[in-house]
Parts: C-alpha cells; structure tokens; sequence
C-alpha cells in the first residue's frame, strides 16, 4: 500500500488532492449530474483517477487500523489521566522470540469524544453492562466495547463477543457497528462476535437487520450470519435459539462446528491462546462443551470428547491429533 | 422513456429496465475508476443480482443510486483483495511463537499504516477528530452530523476535507521517511522495499 503512496507523492499536486477529496466527501449525496461530473472529472487527466485512488485508501487504512489486535495476552493500559498527551497505547506484550510487539489501538475513541466511554474485559473475564435505556450487554472474555452518553442506542463492537438483549423502542432502534456493518434492531436479543476479519452475528429472539457493504439482511431467530474477510459471500445458517449465547451458561453448543472453529471460540471463552494443528482444522464437532476454568479439567475433557491430544506451549494450548 | 416517471420513481421491475440501459453509463464511472473490463463485467452481473432482488419501492433519482451501487461494489471488491493480506497476518499472529512467522512485510505494513493513522488524527483539532470519527468510524450521515452537532453541512464537508488533508499529508511524509530508511540502509540488510 504504502509503494502506492510513494508514486502520488512524487507527483503531489495540492489542488487535485483537493478536488479528489472534495468528490469523496460529496459522492454520497451525490445526484445524477454531480456523479456524471465526476466521471469526466477522473476522466480529464490520469492524475484525477490516482489521487482519488490514494483517498479511497485512506478509508481502507482507517478502516485497518480499527480493526488491529494482536494481543492474547492481557494488556495494561498507559497512564490514563496523561493530559499532555493525546494518545492512549494499550501496548501487547510480546508474542515469543522473533514476534515484534504490536500495538493496539484501544481507546481512541475514548480519546477523541469526552462523552463516549469503553468498557472492556480482560481474555477469560466475563461481564455485563446495563445501559440507561435498559438495553442489558453481556461481555465475554477479550472484549472491548465503547458507548456513548449521548447516545444509549449505539454501541460500537471493538472486538471479542457480546450478547445484547435491547429494550424495544421502534423510534430508536438500537444498533451496534461492527467494522463497516450496522447491525439494527428493535427489540432483540443477539449475540455478537467481533474476531479480527470474522463476524458473527446470531438472533435469539426477535430480530436485527444487519448492514454491509449496500447489502441489508433481515435475520430472525435461530438465524445466523457469518462475515469473513477474504471471502466475498456471507454465509447464513441455522442455530437453535438456545445454542445462541451459550457461553453465558458456561457451555458452548455446536452442530458440525470445525476444530478450528471451536479453538477459536475456546480462545476467547478461556482467556487462553488455543491453536489447532492444520491436520485436524477442518474436522468435525457435534455436541456441548462445558466451558471449566480448572485448566487439567478442561484439558481432560476436550480431549475425550474432540479426540485430540493437548499440549500446552508456555501460555498457550494447542490441539494435535492423538499418536498412535 | 416517460422523463417524468425516470426522474421521480423507479419501481424493482423499472429499476432494472433503467440498470440495463444504463450499463454503459456505469462501465464508463468503473473504467474511469482504473477497473479492468473482466472486473467491470463481473461487477455489474453482480449489482444486476443485487437489484433484482430489491423489495418494489419507489425511488427518487435512481441513475444517482445506480452509481452509488457500482461505486461501492468497485471498492468493496478492491477491500477484499486487501482484507486477505491483513487476515493472513492476523492468523499467522495467533499462532503459537514456534510456527512459522508472518512475512515481516506483512506486519510492517499493518504496523506502518496504524501508526500514520493514528498520529493524522492526533494532530486534528478536536472537533474534527469528533466529526471524521463519527463520519468513518460510527458510520453515522453527514446530515445527521450537521443536524446533531447543530452545524451546517458545508461546516461538516470542511471538517472532513481537512481530516482528509492531514491523513494523506501523514500518510505521503511516512511514505517518504520510509524510503529514505530503505534507500540509505547499508548493503546486505534484509530491507526488502
């Protein structure tokens, strides 16, 4: 991207950045006859298309940074009542030899408006929220939500998993941004995952209009949806309703889940990195998992009913294929 | 076509009479946008499915929401093919030290662009910070800024310019910062560029 970025800066011309941004900030209002003014405006000179490329990457790269997490292990949090500086860094710990470490960007939204406020849990730490409005939030493990005082009805997913049993109000309907996506809703109960490039959004009761990318999707009960980065379709399916946010009474429900999936699901309900080897990613689970914080139960247990091997890697677990 | 009728509504069935004699219209915005014309064509089949099955609902200006469509069919499809190399460093990250490590392109990359970002937004006086992250991030109108920040419009499109200013600003001075590191690295440093 950033090689991109070199060549317009070669060849930067203010008043052409400057018209480019001027189009992008105007295109969603835009009729008929400004749009067909912006074709021949790209059209007039070469350098018309690329300036508007290097803005249409703008939003990617906003978009990107959103998005960053590289952190499994818990964060602590810089000085927070710094006022000389204008930067909060929630700074991951390193990842093992050769692994630079990251940063997160967690509390910009905090930073940037006085009057939103985060609330978030640390991996494996459970927690729920209730909102003035009487909207109740439920946090699962690794978990970063911000909200807004002047705003009960919105809530942004930063990342993890939160179960939302909003309060009716048809006038005000309550919606969480998930990245680029709008989920709506009027008086529901559904459970979201944020996990880097996945969504997952699924309905309890009720029902949530979920919005990306132009495309708006109505999903009812016992419906779910998934979203993945690098996939360009969205896979919907069926789950019982009371699978749904079942990790709120300690166990999680599947129905031809893959390994790699439930590792990912263990991950962010134990608080514990846990990897699957990519000779058994792709198999196949049906059944519960009772969720135990006793780490020699928990392990026991997995492998019996997933007919793996665990080994345990410093923090970290991962799931092999038993020796034979 | 009636003029009225193309000007004031558009019913689903309408709509794709317009869409299919407006396809030109629309591969040229596409085509000035540097799309290949495979990609073009791929695009518009899938905008077609789109319409068709849009609930009958009347429309005003529907050439401007055919547009609208194509425009953000083009950058999604551009965000996948770069959602692909985020996720693939994402997933590499989760792994346990000892597997392989993600290119370290890859993550300086990741790295790089969180860090223009972020300094760009830290250097906007506050109220443009509020607006571009309510704008980007929140996803919320530029009407519905205006209306409830109690400003006109016109005040929310400069806000944005200038945040916009800046981010590519930043983004130009690391890009060049960057390559001045890569150009006087010594010989035999791993810097591929």
């Amino acid at each position: 991207m950033l090689r991109k970025a070199l060549i317009v800066t070669a060849d930067r011309d203010g008043a052409i950045e400057n018209a480019a941004i001027g189009w992008h900030i105007r295109l969603p209002q835009a009729g008929r006859r400004e749009w067909e003014e912006f074709i021949a405006w790209l059209e007039a000179d070469p350098r018309h298309r690329a300036a508007y490329e290097a803005i249409a990457e703008i939003d990617s790269d906003v978009d990107a940074a959103k998005l960053t997490d590289y952190a499994p292990h818990p964060i602590q949090a810089a000085n927070e009542n710094d006022s000389t500086s204008n930067r909060r860094w929630f700074i991951a710990g390193a990842l093992g030899a050769g692994a630079a470490a990251a940063l997160f960007l967690a509390s910009l939204p905090a930073i940037f408006a006085n009057h939103q406020y985060q609330v978030s849990t640390a991996p494996g730490q459970q927690r729920q929220v209730r909102l003035p409005d009487g909207t109740s939030i439920a946090l699962n493990g690794g978990t970063l939500l911000v909200l807004d005082e002047r705003n009960p009805r919105r809530a942004t997913l930063v990342r993890g998993e939160a179960m939302f049993a909003v309060r009716h109000d048809s006038n005000h309907p309550f919606s969480v941004v998930v990245g680029d996506s709008l989920i709506e809703d009027t008086g529901t109960v559904f459970n979201v995952i944020a996990d880097g490039p996945e969504q997952v959004v699924a309905v309890k009761e009720g029902g949530v209009i979920y919005e990306a990318g132009g495309e708006a999707i109505k999903l009812g009960p016992g419906q779910m949806l998934r979203s993945s980065a690098g996939s360009p379709g969205l896979l919907i399916a069926r789950q019982p309703p009371n699978a749904i946010g079942s990790w709120r009474a300690g166990r999680l429900d599947y129905d031809q889940a893959t390994f790699g999936r439930i590792a990912r699901d263990l991950s962010r309900n134990l608080g514990v990195p846990v990897s699957v080897d990519p000779s058994i990613a792709e198999r196949r689970f049906t059944g519960t998992i009772e969720l135990d914080r006793n780490p020699a139960r928990m392990t026991a247990l997995l492998e019996s009913l997933l007919g793996v091997d665990i080994r345990q890697h410093g923090t970290s677990w991962r799931m092999l294929p038993l020796s034979r | 076509m009636d003029r009225r009728r193309e000007a004031d509504t558009a019913i689903a069935g309408g709509l794709i009479r317009i869409f299919v004699e407006f396809r030109p219209a629309l591969t040229r915005l596409m085509t000035a946008r540097g799309a290949a014309s495979a990609d073009v064509e791929d695009l518009l089949q899938d905008l077609f499915l789109k319409i068709r099955q849009l609930p009958a609902e009347p429309m005003a200006d529907p050439h401007a929401y055919l547009y609208r469509m194509a425009h953000n069919l083009l950058r999604d499809r551009y965000r996948v093919v770069e959602r692909r190399s985020r996720r693939e460093a994402l997933w590499l990250e989760q792994q346990p030290p000892e597997a392989s490590l993600p290119s370290s392109e890859a993550i300086l990359i990741a790295r790089e662009r969180l860090k223009y970002v972020t300094d760009a937004l830290g250097r906007l006086p506050e109220r443009t910070r509020e607006i571009f992250w309510r704008y980007r991030v929140e996803s919320e109108g530029q009407k519905a800024i205006a209306i409830n920040l109690g400003i006109s419009l016109s005040a929310v499109e400069k806000h944005l310019q200038r945040a916009y200013r800046v981010l590519l600003e930043t983004k130009a001075q690391l890009a060049a910062d960057s390559a001045e590191v890569r150009r006087d690295a010594p010989k035999g440093t791993d810097c591929d560029g």
